[in-house]
């Protein structure tokens, strides 16, 4: 029991100094974070703005670009890794997905419940119409 | 643009916006606080805090841009 696991916060402040550094932070990183982010951002707007694509699939095209840029951001501005340290945020993150989910999808589930079954009747409808 | 699609951009953004000043109001504090104690462990860390919150609310940002803007085109 003598093995202590060591979990970084990506609020901390490296406990190992010369150790880690340069492994996800420094300028050339943010610098290509920076030009994948401006690049799949000039790529969405091109998407949503072109002809030469098949419409059906732009809405597509731009999630998927959308959810690239997400995991770019994570990844080179957040230091989101896969790296042991980094156990502690990935599950953070992934139950913060998961509650935001849960909240989502269950607001727009009774939403929608909730409109069909307060929506009006034909009747009623046409009743409104003759006023 | 009818109701529903204006009061959802007008929400979305505008929250977005709100929690953009805040995070202006932040940067300019930790600017001032960088300039009078230079850069030691509390400063640093609160630093790495204050880059959590503005580089998850870019996450957000495109989300919103996506949705908002680029959808928005599509229909």
């Amino acid at each position: 029991m003598t093995d202590t696991q060591y979990d970084r916060a990506p609020g901390d402040a490296t406990a190992l100094p010369d150790v880690e550094q340069g492994t996800s932070s420094g300028v050339l990183v943010y610098t290509i974070g920076l030009v994948l982010a401006v690049a799949l951002t000039a790529m969405s707007f091109w998407v949503a703005n072109t002809s030469l694509l098949w419409i059906g699939g732009v809405s597509l095209g731009l999630t998927v670009l959308a959810i690239a840029q997400m995991g770019i951001h994570l990844v080179f501005f957040l230091h989101v890794t896969t790296g042991p340290d980094n156990t502690n945020n990935v599950m953070a993150l992934a139950f913060g997905v998961l509650i935001v989910a849960l909240v989502v999808v269950g607001s727009l589930l009774i939403m929608a419940d909730l409109n069909d079954n307060m929506m009006p009747s034909a009747e009623l409808m046409n009743l409104h119409m003759q006023h | 643009m009818d109701l529903r699609t204006r009061s959802a951009f007008f929400t979305l953004v505008g929250c977005h916006g709100l929690h953009v000043t805040a995070g202006l109001v932040w940067l300019v504090v930790m600017m001032a606080r960088v300039a009078v104690k230079g850069l030691h462990a509390t400063v640093e860390r609160r630093l790495l805090c204050f880059s959590l919150f503005w580089h998850a609310l870019d996450i957000v940002w495109v989300w919103l841009f996506t949705v908002v803007y680029l959808m928005g085109v599509l229909l």
